[in-house]
């Protein structure tokens, strides 16, 4: 008995000495050829930095993610041909292809790749992989969610390979945010290939595939995941960037995503310096990691304009249901709604500062329009605007024949204002919002009747069943590039919310505004662009189809050891230029 | 014995379409599907819905996904998660053994206190060993499950002494053996307390009732007027026969070792299979929440029958014919 004891006793002695903490600095493995120069402060290696996030990945596939807990830890292993600097917002060449050329007519891209850049596992990159991602990403029985924006008009983009290192992109027609969408992650050949030619594409790089399976090209690669726990990035020893001293990036040893139940574990977390970021802060949590900003070592940045929004809209449906022949929305309200001076008067009605003093604790901006201010390049401050004034509303609705008595509403046949605003139950800032936006309603005469109902209950209503009269929701950040709005402008757009995919514009402004779109799309010329899509900031305002609720100022926080933090709007806010980020010395 | 247990199995197959079915319904009753939340994105066009909504079989009536699922059953394949798009089988055992060693250690802290205490309650009645046993005990029961997580969770960022939920520390690959049990172990504390607290305050209380009545039986009046010693009565005699409905008990706490911590996972990170099935009910992914509803009611079907045969074990007035 006692022998076993022994030889268990020096075993575990044994285990205990088994330590691999480090990662070797492999400097042996050449240079590329043509390397990516990054400007930044020249740093020091090693470190591991840990971010909490509620939410982890479901797959690791760079084509098949359609939700930003996966994208969020992808991205940091990805490139494409182009990238986009966060901080400019503007296309650069830090990506995959060094250079790149456009024909006269506007069409014919070609691309001049990096030689000389290897896969994590030593493969060296070219332009089969390129290839083979645009052949995978228009298979049809794979139907990536980014496919649509590769696509114009119904037609596809040819991309031929001229030979290791050269692709020629040629698309319909002039295409402007081609160079944009074109930065999306291209995945390794050799690595892919087989599951896709036995047609289980969306399995591979699942959250089950061996980190030691897997190949990426960005500054990071797979270390480990442990479901419901942590994803361990650590540093790609072939990154193909390096600093202005020849040195390569990474400076960081390893990234670590903590998976936490919750936003009050990730800000519990970082007050209690178990993390080193913290990519957004609550206005409810502002106070306590404010107070704590000397003792816990940190800088809490703030980000003025988020880039999300929130907004109120009636139905505009004027149309008979074919199946029921009644009306989607009683004609005696459709005709309030439709008219522009209903929707602008409400619009004044609307308490932009107190909804920011008292729901978002001040931490809020008054928003008008589908840009927010975030968005410096698109943003166009010459909108309309529709500042709080209740004169002003009463005005307009005196106008458009509304008369107001015993502090009630009537249209100019005596029927009385009311009517019912859904929003979903799940989000309760947006029903505290609600409820204040019905007070300032009420001063009017007009009632409004709040309905929270559950968000895939609301979702049928906004896009099948139509059976609503107002709704309150907002819609993500995403790109800032207007293309990324198409399908919210265009009538024929799925979430043109207040009429979803019109067969014929119902409006002449709404076929202003889809003739403007399209006509963007085509211009390359950036200036030109601009005007366009600032008369369709203008048109919209001008109509106010969508009443806009205040956005939200963004903090965020970190260490203050770390270097070469660039905070941006644009996500990932922190870790965009992760190659970037070192330790300082203490 | 055998036929009993040979019935009893026969009886779970109904049991178990059953239970099946009526989730079944209820899941693809409730409003909106795993496809809707995507329908609000500018991004994701209708068409790569509808390929979406084919490939995953929801374009079917909801009677033809059971009966197809239920056929995969007998095959025993659980078929795919909509999120993961990996087997359902392979996501439930990736976190099982998580769930189990929490649930396994609230057991054992709950068991190895609460039968002690509910004896020495009653052994001295009235006391103030007893009269405190019953203020915890109430105490205990009445606290709710998240209440307790929270303060836990604000004890631990207050004093520092124990991490802020999870399951390991961050560099636990780069441990020793002997440090990574410490870690686990360090970090199983405070769950452990949470998800045992109610488990204590009731089993307390009914060790102490059953342990009443029994000390009030005539045997032990003999066993004490023939000499024996008060302790070794208390043991021998008093404690083996208090146990014995206890074991019933025991039968539905197997049932919940896997589905008892949906709670405590959630809020203290534990990364167990509370958290992916909370997830997977909120986002509709159908077969990933069957696949775990057939598995914690083939546990709870299971349970009570180990319960029951091991009472007939223990006790031999219990006979299973």
């Amino acid at each position: 008995m006692k022998k076993y004891a022994i030889v268990i006793i020096i075993s575990i002695f044994l285990l205990s000495c088994d330590q691999k903490s480090k990662v070797k600095l492999t400097q042996d493995i050449p240079l590329p050829h043509d390397p990516a120069t990054s400007n930044c402060t020249v740093g020091k290696y090693g470190g591991t930095l840990v971010i909490a996030s509620a939410g982890e990945p479901k797959t690791f596939n760079p084509i098949m993610c359609n939700e930003s807990s996966s994208s969020d830890v992808i991205s940091r292993m990805c490139e494409g041909l182009t990238t986009i600097n966060n901080k400019t917002q503007k296309v650069t060449n830090q990506g995959l292809a060094k250079s790149w050329k456009v024909s006269k007519d506007g069409k014919c891209w070609t691309f001049n790749l990096r030689k000389g850049i290897y896969w994590s596992d030593g493969h060296p990159f070219t332009a089969d992989d390129v290839i083979f991602t645009f052949k995978v990403i228009y298979d049809p029985k794979i139907h990536p969610a980014t496919v649509d924006s590769l696509i114009v008009n119904g037609k596809k983009f040819k991309v031929e390979k001229i030979d290791n290192y050269t692709v020629k992109i040629t698309t319909p027609t002039i295409y402007a945010p081609f160079l944009r969408v074109i930065s999306l992650a291209i995945i390794p050949k050799h690595k892919f290939e087989k599951s896709y030619q036995e047609g289980n594409f969306e399995s591979a790089y699942s959250v089950n595939t061996k980190p030691e399976n897997m190949a990426w090209i960005g500054s990071f690669k797979l270390e480990k995941f442990l479901p419901a726990q942590k994803t361990v990035l650590v540093r790609n020893p072939y990154y193909f960037k390096i600093d202005k001293k020849r040195n390569r990036l990474p400076y960081l040893d390893r990234i670590v995503f903590v998976a936490v139940p919750d936003f009050n574990a990730v800000s519990m977390n970082f007050l209690a310096g178990e993390t080193d970021l913290i990519d957004s802060i609550r206005s409810e949590d502002y106070a306590p990691i404010k107070a704590a900003e000397k003792k816990g070592n940190y800088t809490i940045y703030k980000i003025n304009y988020g880039l999300g929004s929130s907004f109120l809209w009636f139905n505009l449906r004027t149309d008979k249901n074919p199946k029921t022949s009644k009306y989607y929305v009683n004609p005696i309200k459709s005709k309030w709604f439709t008219n522009v001076e209903f929707r602008q008067a409400l619009s004044h009605a609307i308490d932009q500062k107190s909804i920011i003093d008292t729901i978002f604790l001040g931490m809020g901006y008054q928003r008008w329009g589908i840009d927010s201010p975030a968005a410096k390049i698109w943003y166009n401050p010459d909108i309309k605007k529709y500042p709080f004034s209740l004169k002003k509303s009463e005005q307009l609705l005196t106008k458009a024949g509304f008369i107001k008595k015993d502090n009630i509403l009537y249209d100019s046949k005596g029927n009385r204002v009311e009517f019912t605003l859904f929003t979903n139950s799940e989000n309760d800032v947006r029903i505290k919002i609600a409820n204040l936006i019905k007070h300032d309603y009420q001063k009017l005469g007009v009632t409004m009747h709040i309905n929270p109902v559950d968000f895939n209950s609301l979702v049928s209503k906004i896009n099948d069943t139509f059976d609503y009269e107002a709704c309150l929701l907002g819609l993500g950040g995403g790109d800032i590039d207007p293309v990324s709005h198409m399908n919210v402008l265009k009538s024929s757009g799925f979430t043109h919310l207040w009429w979803p995919k019109q067969k014929k514009p119902a409006t002449l402004w709404e076929a202003e505004i889809d003739e403007l779109m399209d006509k963007q799309l085509t211009t390359l010329e950036f200036k030109k662009r601009r005007e366009i899509y600032n008369k369709v900031q203008e048109i919209i305002m001008n109509n106010c189809p969508m009443l806009y609720l205040p956005g939200r100022t963004l903090y965020l926080a970190a260490k203050n050891k770390i270097g070469n933090i660039k905070p941006t709007v644009l996500e990932h806010r922190l870790l965009w230029n992760q190659e970037e980020l070192y330790f300082r010395d203490q | 014995m055998h036929t009993y247990i040979l019935r009893r199995l026969l009886h779970t197959i109904p049991l178990i379409i059953g239970i099946t079915f009526i989730s079944f319904i209820l899941i693809t009753m409730a409003p909106g599907d795993y496809l809707s939340k995507f329908k609000m994105n500018p991004q994701i066009s209708p068409e790569k819905i509808e390929i979406m909504k084919v490939k995953f079989g929801l374009d079917k009536p909801w009677y033809i996904q059971y009966l197809k699922w239920l056929w995969a059953i007998l095959h025993l394949d659980f078929g795919t998660s909509f999120t993961y798009q990996i087997s359902v089988t392979s996501l439930i055992l990736q976190r099982l053994l998580n769930t189990f060693i929490l649930s396994f250690s609230a057991l054992l802290f709950s068991w190895t206190i609460a039968i002690p205490i509910g004896i020495l309650c009653a052994t001295y009645r009235f006391s103030l060993i007893d009269k405190l046993g019953s203020f915890f005990s109430f105490l205990g029961q009445s606290i709710s499950e998240i209440l307790l997580a929270l303060a836990m969770l604000f004890l631990a960022l207050k004093t520092k002494w124990f991490p802020l939920g999870g399951m390991h520390s961050i560099n636990y690959e780069y441990l020793s053996l002997g440090d990574k049990i410490l870690d686990l172990l360090h970090h199983l504390i405070l769950p452990t307390i949470v998800l045992g607290v109610f488990s204590i305050a009731h089993l307390t209380r009914y060790m102490r009732s059953q342990m009443l009545d029994i000390l009030k039986s005539e045997y032990i009046t003999t066993a004490l007027s023939k000499g024996l010693s008060k302790s070794s009565v208390i043991i021998k005699h008093g404690a083996r026969n208090a146990i014995n409905p206890l074991v019933t008990l025991l039968g539905f706490e197997i049932a919940g070792l896997l589905s008892g911590a949906f709670i405590v996972e959630n809020i203290m990170a534990w990364p167990g299979l509370g958290r992916l099935i909370m997830e997977a009910l909120f986002s509709q992914d159908l077969y990933l929440v069957m696949g775990s509803l057939f598995m914690s009611s083939i546990l709870l079907i299971f349970g009570n029958l180990i319960a029951d045969i091991l009472l007939s074990l223990i006790d031999p007035r219990i006979r299973l014919d």
